[in-house]
């Protein structure tokens, strides 16, 4: 989404440019090589994208591959990138820039810079000077007018764009469910960026904006903007909008206008709302009025059936009777809801993963339930747990990039890698986190099989009898 | 100005759809269709086969926009030979501009989807006659559109027919109000009958089933081998079903003489809740004042006058104690004169007919 607005500021500016996902051109094409693409392109520039750490392999052998096969200048950019800067440039020698935050302005500086070398006039720049590194001293941090001058839109730049929307999930895979029928298209919707939480497994928390990014407050897309993006998703067919942006959850105002505004000018699509925390009932039952109920869910990520454990690793308490009042609001409102929780959190045991299992259970049983999920958590650069493990009652096993780098290529090679998760607990090894995800999902998913068996044979549903 | 550059086919259900054609989906992994996929598979030869096709068929125009044209639920189903059929629910049709290309397309696609499986047969299913309300569910599949809001687009039965579809089924769908239908058989039959009629035990069903199947004279069904058609997912009200046992019989719960089952009109329910999957808020199902209901399961061992009343009759009773008003039945094949006769002498009239046309591909 981020790369799509960038690629289109460059294209406004009078650059050719096109976004290539290398995943989707080989699911179109299985000959597809990055080797043929540069011969056939003569590209002076390759920006990579290297934001989410499960990349770090691939971005860098792409890398490898730009200047294996062309003169091209090698940028990487994202939250992985800006926070692994240093290290990347002084272990990889294909890579020649990296760009820290946000890149809207950087990019077009660098492009005006690179013919003359003045890489310094760039801001949120680290590169290669001779022999060392120089950051730039130049400061970019988007505010509202910056996002707005953004359209994440242009979907004509996107390499095989009606596949993408046809496969693309929340799950952050590509077509993660090939063996079912596809019913909808898909769209993430940018509404800002920025929190005001500190998550203890979040890298991208209010602490790591600060340090990624330089942003000290959640900035917004105005609703307007948003808006348009909506009626070119509904102009394009696509017909669900992802919505993954809920900075302050004491406020909603935003969120609110913004369905009013979706309502005044009509447009009919359906949403994925992931919410950040609990949420009133006003909110609720304005988002069923919003949008098209076809795809629209909403969805929560708990991370934890015990309190104690919420409430030492989320940004904002909430207890189980809150959670649960808010289920029921869901629920009256015919909501479908999706549910996320994990394992590995600090302060978790198998003692109280147990209050894991039973919220699970009790939600699955009791509530319009589409997704309920358990993973375990993985370390993430930037999060408070990576920053401070000792205190988060954390063991590192991934300190460094080449510690994301060397386990998703062996992952890539088929070697087990030393860790899959970067870290231990000080209660809980690797295989028990894990293990404590499985065991949610087998109980649950029974739980869940259970009553829909009672459900669909007729065991459940009785009619309630009239006496008028 | 932007010109049409082709057509394309995709695999989703527009959302606009919904708008303009509400429908009800009641089949296998409805939990998932929020999610935007539903999953079923078939077994043919070896091989696994996804079951369902939802068929978008779009304008692409030069300037990269799409404007849908027709949607088409289709799935596959094993007929009783054993072989795959492709089957078309009713196709909508958003855009009826450029009819002639747009159909001409779509019948292509069509039968490059059931040639890929190595199906010889497609079936469709077009709604005709319809008199409000039609209650649910109105489809030989799981997919039922509100036909009380769909207008019915008649040039549909021409279309097929200049595909090379021919007529196979007519099917019917009888209304009466309750107590009219009631005080009749009443009136007719008193209320003494030789067959003891009661609500069957659940625990026993998979058996019933299997009883049921076999009867010569029941509702219209696609396939009496693949489970999905032959147990249907709208068995959900566990106090909505009847069983018939002849009252005299040595061992009378042995051997079933009829079936019937009811479902109450959830599109009145969709008015209010908005959702195309409502046994997912079976909560506020439950609790939801029916108007309207109709036996969509049915199945009697012989032409029996006293043995359908009696079936009808018990289940009249069950829907007027849920304060249901009107009560309809199908779908009864127009072939089943007994059928059509008797609920005709009872006073019901046809409420919805719907075609079954058939093409086979050689």
């Amino acid at each position: 989404m981020g790369t799509l607005g960038l690629a289109d500021m460059l294209d406004k500016q009078g650059y050719t440019t096109r976004v290539i996902h290398t995943g989707l051109e080989e699911m179109c094409d299985r000959s597809f090589s990055i080797e043929t693409l540069l011969k056939n392109h003569d590209i002076s520039v390759a920006a990579i994208d290297l934001h989410w750490y499960v990349h770090a392999f691939d971005a860098i052998r792409i890398a490898d591959t730009v200047k294996q096969f062309s003169d091209a200048f090698v940028i990487l950019g994202g939250f992985t990138a800006s926070f692994f800067a240093q290290e990347i440039l002084s272990q990889f020698k294909s890579v020649d820039a990296v760009v820290s935050g946000d890149a809207e302005v950087p990019l077009l500086e660098l492009l005006k810079h690179l013919s003359n070398g003045r890489l310094d006039e760039v801001p949120n720049l680290t590169y290669r000077y001779g022999h060392s590194l120089k950051k730039s001293d130049r400061r970019f941090v988007a505010e509202t007018p910056d996002l707005d001058r953004l359209d994440f839109s242009n979907f004509s730049l996107l390499s095989n764009f009606n596949k993408y929307r046809t496969v693309i999930s929340q799950l952050g895979d590509l077509d993660p469910f090939a063996h079912k029928a596809r019913l909808k298209t898909q769209g993430w919707l940018c509404l800002g960026r920025g929190c005001s939480m500190n998550c203890s497994y979040c890298g991208g928390g209010k602490n790591a904006f600060s340090i990624l990014t330089g942003r000290q407050a959640p900035v917004y897309r105005s609703q307007q903007k948003v808006v348009e993006t909506l009626a070119i998703f509904q102009e394009e067919k696509i017909c669900c909008a992802y919505m993954d942006f809920d900075p302050c959850p004491e406020k909603r105002e935003y969120h609110l206008d913004l369905f009013a505004l979706v309502q005044k000018e009509r447009i009919d699509i359906s949403a994925e709302f992931l919410l950040w925390s609990l949420c009133d009932k006003e909110l609720l039952t304005d988002f069923k009025r919003t949008f098209n109920p076809l795809y629209s869910t909403i969805a929560l990520s708990p991370e934890s059936g015990s309190e104690s454990v919420r409430k030492n690793n989320k940004g904002i308490y909430y207890s189980n009777k809150d959670l649960f009042r808010w289920l029921d609001d869901v629920k009256e409102e015919s909501i479908p809801v999706q549910l996320y929780f994990s394992s590995g959190l600090s302060g978790e045991t198998q003692y109280n993963f147990q209050d894991t299992i039973k919220v699970g259970k009790r939600i699955v049983e009791k509530y319009p339930v589409v997704s309920i999920s358990c993973n375990p958590i993985e370390m993430e650069p930037a999060c408070p747990r990576f920053m401070s493990p000792r205190e988060h009652g954390v063991i590192p096993e991934f300190t460094r990039f080449f510690d994301f780098y060397d386990t998703f290529k062996r992952l890539a090679e088929g070697v087990p890698p030393s860790s899959r998760l970067g870290y231990r607990t000080d209660q809980l090894s690797e295989p028990e986190i894990i293990g404590l995800s499985q065991r949610f999902r087998e109980e649950v998913r029974l739980t869940e099989y259970e009553k829909w068996r009672k459900v669909t044979h007729g065991e459940v549903l009785r009619l309630k009898q009239r006496r008028d | 100005m932007t010109i049409m550059l082709g057509l394309r086919l995709e695999s989703r259900i527009p959302s606009e759809l919904f708008v303009q054609a509400p429908f009800i989906y009641s089949g296998p992994d409805f939990v998932s269709f929020p999610l935007g996929m539903i999953s079923d598979l078939i077994n043919y030869r070896g091989k696994s086969i996804q079951r369902f096709w939802p068929l978008t068929i779009s304008k692409v125009l030069s300037n990269g926009n799409l404007v849908d044209q027709v949607f088409c639920f289709a799935f596959f189903y094993i007929e009783d030979r054993g072989d795959p059929v492709l089957f078309l629910t009713y196709p909508y049709w958003f855009d009826r501009s450029d009819l002639e290309e747009s159909s001409q397309f779509f019948f292509g696609r069509v039968e490059d989807l059931a040639r890929s499986v190595g199906s010889k047969r497609i079936k469709a299913e077009l709604h005709e006659l319809i008199s409000p309300p039609v209650s649910f569910p109105n489809s030989v599949s799981e997919f039922s559109y509100d036909l009380d809001v769909v207008k019915i687009q008649e040039t549909n039965v021409r279309l097929f027919q200049e595909h090379g579809f021919q007529d196979e089924r007519i099917l019917l769908c009888y209304d009466r109000r309750i107590e009219d239908a009631r005080l009749k058989m009443e009136e007719r039959h008193g209320t003494r009958s030789s067959f003891m009629i009661g609500a069957p035990d659940q625990s026993k069903i998979a058996a019933i089933d299997a009883q049921i199947c076999e009867f010569p004279l029941r509702e219209y069904c696609l396939s009496k081998t693949d489970p999905i058609l032959t147990r249907r997912i709208t068995h959900f009200f566990s106090d909505s079903q009847s069983i018939a046992y002849k009252r005299d019989a040595v061992f009378p719960k042995r051997r079933i003489e009829g079936f019937c089952q009811w479902s109450p009109n959830l599109f009145e329910f969709l008015k209010e809740n908005r959702s195309p999957i409502p046994f997912l808020f079976y909560d506020h199902l439950t609790g939801h004042r029916f108007k309207c209901a109709k036996f969509f399961r049915w199945g009697l061992r012989s032409e029996d006058p006293e043995l359908l009343v009696s079936l009808v009759f018990h289940g009249l009773q069950s829907m007027e104690r849920h304060g249901i008003e009107r009560c309809q039945i199908g779908p009864v094949d127009r072939q089943q004169m007994f059928m059509t006769s008797m609920l005709e002498s009872y006073g019901f009239h046809v409420a919805h007919k719907a075609r079954i046309l058939r093409k086979d591909l050689w």
